[in-house]
């Protein structure tokens, strides 16, 4: 009792241990708790794997039926014939759930413990002795709960024998014996189901993964809301501040804490990581636990030493990066976010991930060497390649692009972008974009010299500082011009521009070209005409357009409306797997297996004729990957499509 | 945007944004590498509009510990440029001098090898290599084809080549630390030179923009007539053969 | 009142030397001033010939054991002597690494104004010159509205023009030299066949187009014929057909040759981030959609197995000739 207390206190002083968090987790707390209620009884995350889901929503639901039998179980021994119902039918209708459960409970463990040890599934490495332990206690309950009711039936001291429809039958099994031995069986067991709910309790706060018990539902009460590939706006300014970024476990928010308690270690998030599947130095399961030892292990230390000025620079000669979790981990990350949309637990491991790269850049300047030339173009150049400012519009000459500049003012200010306006390739999609602008007679125009990159990339390399001075510079601009809402062509503008500026006080209408698209075939404000054969398209979801901002639907709808016939496949939409550029990637070398190319194959394992996606730098990393595997099959933009079928 | 102006003579340079010339990033960091290495102190220096505090605050967020303008030098060039410079880098009495082979601008060459012959001072170009030796500067220096080793008295003056070094990435903490540290400014008559003396014997005539587009020309043909033709305009028309 | 032109000697006298007499010439005969010109360097030995009709008038030849290599105090030292002795009104020398140097010391100690890295001379009552700034776009004339003046020449611009078969006079000088303040410890050549990437003022690329490492050669043969450094697109490093010291490319190394040749280089953008300030880039590739044709001068579509041995023998015929 006292250890279970002592340990809560300490694990609950461990997450507050943390800095505020940058949202308000108890907002809208009635739909928080509704959201959570919905997740911990319907185990919705949980079951997008059903069967292993039904096995383990078993278990839960047998959790909360047993608990009533628990209680009685433990208030029995002081009080003997307590039952929390008393006498009525409940009571017994609930003794007939309960035996009914303890079956279904020890299913479900049986199911599990198969799984997890006999078929051995990818996610589940390193083999976990916890889960063991776990399932011993459990399964072991159960039994010894049986157990101890069909020994008591058998000796017929039991009340309501009736309604214990399993430990009835079992009963049966003790025919044959004398009572003395029965007793001592009878009492073994009780002792046996009191222990092992013990140490079941022990176990959550050792910790062990168990302490999901109650870290997961919290975790989900507090889960995120504001989007997903919203990273937080530092205060650079702040003068008191003694370091950016996270660099020691005490830095990380309560929230982030939580996090590491919550984590059952079930690898979904690796089995879905693109850095994981393709050999690199980042599992994001790993990083997970790699971080909660390193809190377990640190943390007591750490609240001592607080309060006093001593601060070593790494408790136990720990460093948080470097031991808790390697550098080059840390580095290989595309923020794709399907860590995140697989756990169960509403674990969000990007920002910790950022955070930390936001310190290796900002304090130490030490980040992989092949983007300090990229960083430096952005800053002078205002594109990552260093191409001249001035030659910025050059795609648009005689295509009849306005300028702000000249116009002043238009509907849609267009939101180029740098590869859209410097890369051979993406500048066809910017010339498609033109055609069916000026074709459906939009009022529109380009900022041409006067857009520059918005250092989005930076930012996910942990270059905050280049990022915002971008950000000052672009809605300096901005605000020179009218304009109703900006349309860009590219999902990582899409996503700053609407998701982040607003932390910096603008509130812009954003819209990507594809749902402006649809916008537009729905208005039927373009003349397309249909093609004469019906090519086998299949698109792919881009992570910033798509599990970060929920766009699946629009880009899909526009090429159907162009008379493409879609090809859907199982790794699309929310599990789509990333093409290895984002998180800045696009500016480092990669180590290891291509992403690109295991993306690329899943794509073309879908047997459609044609590829299609909504992302210059998707379609950079994919055309790439086909050119080198020598296949035919093209990579087209959604726009690039539509041209195709507009009427002369 | 680089336009040249209404009288044809000159450019002008609005919405340019100004950065440190590239290959006095080199000389900013072999400097402060230096100073790692044995102690001391590195001031930047720089003559130039108002303006260029910002390029020398770049230096002081590498690391560099303070940082000296020279102003009222805007019109000069050449001769009368080096002459300022060189008299405000005589208050400062330096043992060892770094500045880049050349401004990308200009991309003349001429002002830091004339502050060291004003210095009276030697000096050596184009270097890829230093190394301070019992009190001397060894430095490798690159020519066509080649290079030379050698061995240098203090105080000298050296102009780096790209591949010296890897110029640092600041850190926040030291942009931030640059953007509130004070520049010295020592202006002509600080200096106690007569501005007159300074002014350019060398005058712009003309400004013309010179070719800027690819020229993107396929040759055709037979592949021996193709590389003659290639040939030919390399050797005679480009001149980069 | 006469105009000297510097030629510089790497035991033999450099063509750029000869080019800038050619171009001294010009503003010699415009000015009505005497052409002479300055060796530095061990004893002139060399045929009489290879100064025949440059317009020279008289050679000073300073000869001495210690003036084989250069030392910039030493130079500068006689070169200020002889200026001031001759009444040079124009000095012209080849801007070659070690003649920037030169010229700058010179000017200031001379105190006199310098055009750096001319492209023309001219004379139209005082000297003037053509140059280019920022990094080549724009192009700036110059006039000096005092004399003297100093100007460098930037080698391979102007051509060699003889008439007539008219020797310089010698005149051999065999000073004793002023002490300097900077030793030589060794002078090295590059390796034959080896030029360094980072400031190479040719280099020939290869990419996957090459079609396999064992395809280097013919690059290679190409790189010997040029005097150019080896490079290579981020496909065939990333292939394992060549060290990744070759890379060029935003996250490999960022080069600003003359001329770049791309051989099978399909031009994706982190390439061209790498060469894009190349002052002239020939594109050898199969495929006629390569976006490096977008941004090439000089392109060839076609097989570079075939052409680029074709190309490193013409070069090779052209220069024995």
């Amino acid at each position: 009792m006292g250890y279970f207390l002592w340990r809560t206190w300490l694990l609950i002083r461990l997450v507050r241990m943390g800095k505020r968090d940058p949202e308000c987790r108890t907002e809208h707390l009635p739909a928080r708790v509704g959201g959570m209620l919905a997740d911990v009884f319907l185990q919705r995350r949980v079951l997008r794997k059903p069967v292993t889901g039904l096995f383990h929503l078993l278990i839960v639901w047998g959790f909360f039926v047993f608990a009533v039998n628990t209680i009685n179980h433990f208030a029995g021994a002081f009080f003997p014939g307590f039952h929390l119902f008393g006498e009525t039918a409940l009571a017994n209708h609930y003794t007939m759930l309960a035996d009914l459960f303890a079956v279904l409970i020890l299913a479900g463990v049986l199911g599990l413990a198969i799984r997890r040890y006999l078929f051995r599934p990818a996610g589940l490495t390193p083999r976990s002795v916890e889960s063991a332990i776990v399932f011993f206690f459990i399964g072991g309950a159960m039994a010894a709960y049986l157990l101890n009711n069909a020994v008591e039936i058998a000796i017929n001291t039991h009340e309501g024998v009736g309604h214990h429809i399993v430990a009835g039958r079992l009963a049966a099994l003790f025919g044959g014996m004398t009572e003395i031995p029965l007793r001592v069986l009878g009492h073994a067991a009780w002792w046996c189901d009191a222990i092992m709910h013990l140490m079941l309790i022990a176990l959550l706060v050792i910790p062990t993964k168990h302490l999901h018990l109650a870290a997961g539902p919290l975790n989900l009460l507090f889960k995120r809301s504001r989007p997903c590939a919203q990273m937080v706006k530092m205060d650079l300014e702040d003068e008191n501040a003694s370091s950016f970024g996270v660099s020691r476990i005490e830095e990380f928010s309560w929230k982030q804490n939580l996090d590491l308690f919550a984590c059952i270690e079930c690898g979904r998030c690796s089995t879905h990581c693109p850095t994981a599947i393709t050999g690199k130095a980042l599992n994001p399961k790993e990083f997970i636990v790699g971080l909660k030892h390193h809190l377990l292990e640190t943390g007591p230390d750490t609240l001592a030493a607080q309060g006093s000025d001593t601060k070593k620079d790494g408790i136990n000669g720990k460093n948080l990066i470097g031991d808790a979790v390697s550098k080059d981990a840390v580095w290989s990350c595309t923020t794709c976010g399907n860590c995140v949309e697989h756990c169960p637990m509403g674990i969000e491991h990007i920002d910790k991930i950022t955070d930390m790269r936001a310190h290796l850049v900002l304090m130490q300047s030490d980040f992989p060497p092949e983007a300090s030339g990229t960083f430096r173009n952005m800053e002078t150049a205002g594109n990552p390649w260093g191409f001249a400012p001035e030659e910025r519009a050059n795609w648009a000459e005689d295509m009849n692009v306005p300028v702000m500049m000249e116009k002043k003012r238009a509907d849609i200010l267009w939101w180029v972008g740098c590869s859209g306006a410097y890369d051979e390739r993406c500048k066809k999609i910017s010339v498609a974009m033109a055609k069916i602008l000026n074709a459906a007679g939009m009022d529109f125009a380009i900022l041409g010299k006067e857009e520059r990159c918005n250092c989005e990339s930076a930012r996910r390399l942990g270059n905050e500082y280049l990022y915002q001075t971008a950000t000052r510079e672009i809605i300096e601009t901005l605000n020179k011009y009218e304009f109703r809402r900006i349309l860009t062509t590219c999902p990582h503008c899409y996503n700053t521009f609407k998701n982040e500026y607003p932390l910096f006080g603008v509130d812009y209408e954003v819209i990507h070209h594809s749902e402006f698209l649809e916008e537009l075939m729905a208005a039927k404000r373009l003349q397309t005409v249909p093609p004469s054969i019906r090519n086998t398209t299949v698109f792919h979801d881009s992570c910033y357009l798509g599990r970060h901002n929920g766009i699946y639907d629009a880009p899909r709808k526009v090429l159907e409306s162009a008379g493409c016939a879609l090809v859907s496949f199982r790794e699309e939409k929310k599990g789509a797997l990333c093409c290895g550029a984002g998180g800045g990637h696009m500016w480092l070398d990669e180590a290891g297996e291509s992403i690109a190319g295991h993306r690329t194959e899943e794509l073309l394992s879908s047997g459609a004729a044609g590829i299609a996606a909504a992302c210059p730098f998707c379609i950079t990393m994919l055309t790439d990957e086909l050119k080198k595997s020598g296949s035919a099959t093209g990579v087209l933009d959604i726009a690039e499509i539509i041209a195709l079928h507009i009427t002369p | 945007m680089l336009t040249i102006s209404d009288d044809g003579k000159s450019l002008t340079l609005n919405g340019i944004k100004f950065v440190m010339n590239p290959y006095d990033e080199f000389a900013v960091e072999e400097a402060i590498l230096l100073r790692e290495r044995l102690g001391g102190e590195v001031v930047a220096v720089c003559a130039g509009p108002p303006e260029s505090k910002e390029t020398i605050r770049t230096a002081l967020a590498m690391g560099v510990n303070s940082g000296v303008l020279i102003s009222g030098t805007e019109q000069l060039a050449g001769r009368g440029l080096s002459m300022a410079l060189a008299a405000g880098l005589a208050t400062l009495s330096p043992d060892v001098i770094f500045a880049g082979k050349q401004a990308v601008d200009s991309d003349g060459s001429q002002i830091s090898e004339r502050v060291a012959e004003l210095m009276g001072i030697p000096h050596a170009s184009c270097i890829t290599r230093f190394e301070l030796k019992d009190g001397k500067a060894e430095v490798i220096r690159e020519v066509e084809g080649g290079h030379y080793h050698l061995s240098f008295e203090l105080p000298a003056l050296f102009t780096t080549q790209k591949g010296i070094n890897t110029p640092r990435y600041p850190t926040l903490p030291n942009i931030m630390k640059a953007k509130r540290a004070t520049i010295k400014e020592l202006s002509l008559s600080d200096l106690q030179i007569e501005p007159a003396l300074l002014e350019s014997e060398l005058l712009v005539e003309r400004l013309a923009p010179a070719r800027r587009e690819r020229r993107r020309q396929l040759i055709a043909g037979e592949p021996l007539a193709q590389v003659q033709k290639l040939y030919r305009s390399l050797q005679e028309e480009d001149k980069v053969l | 009142m006469s105009i000297l032109v510097i030629l510089e000697q790497r035991g033999n006298l450099k063509i750029c030397g000869l080019e800038a007499a050619s171009a001294s010439r010009k503003v010699a005969e415009a000015s009505g001033m005497t052409l002479n010109a300055l060796y530095l360097g061990r004893a002139f030995d060399e045929n009489p010939s290879v100064l025949a009709g440059l317009g020279i008038s008289t050679l000073y030849a300073y000869e001495n054991e210690d003036l084989h290599y250069y030392s910039n105090e030493r130079y500068v030292h006689i070169l200020c002597e002889l200026a001031r002795e001759l009444e040079a009104k124009v000095i012209v020398c080849p801007a070659t690494a070690v003649g920037k140097e030169l010229c700058a010391s010179a000017a200031a100690r001379l105190q006199i104004e310098l055009a750096q890295d001319c492209v023309a001379l001219d004379w139209n009552e005082t000297l003037k010159a053509v140059k280019p700034i920022y990094a080549g776009k724009v192009i700036s004339d110059v006039s000096f509205s005092k004399l003297p003046g100093l100007v460098s020449l930037r080698p391979n611009t102007a051509a060699i023009e003889r008439r007539g078969e008219d020797l310089p006079a010698i005149v051999r000088r065999d000073m004793p030299l002023i002490p300097a303040r900077s030793t030589i410890l060794e002078v090295a050549e590059a390796m034959s066949g080896y030029v360094d990437l980072t400031e190479a003022k040719i280099i020939v690329a290869g990419g996957r187009g090459i079609g396999g490492p064992e395809n280097w050669p013919v690059l290679q043969d190409l790189c010997e014929a040029l005097g150019a450094a080896l490079g290579a697109s981020r496909a065939a490093v990333d292939a394992g057909w060549i060290d990744a010291s070759h890379q060029v490319g935003q996250t490999g190394k960022v080069v600003c040759p003359d001329l770049y040749i791309a051989c099978g280089i399909s031009g994706a953008i982190q390439h061209l981030a790498g060469m894009r300030t190349a002052k002239i880039i020939v594109a050898i590739n199969r495929d006629p959609e390569a976006p490096i044709f977008q941004f090439c001068d000089y392109g060839i579509v076609g097989d570079l197995l075939e052409i680029v041995p074709k190309l490193a023998g013409e070069i090779r015929n052209r220069r024995t000739n």
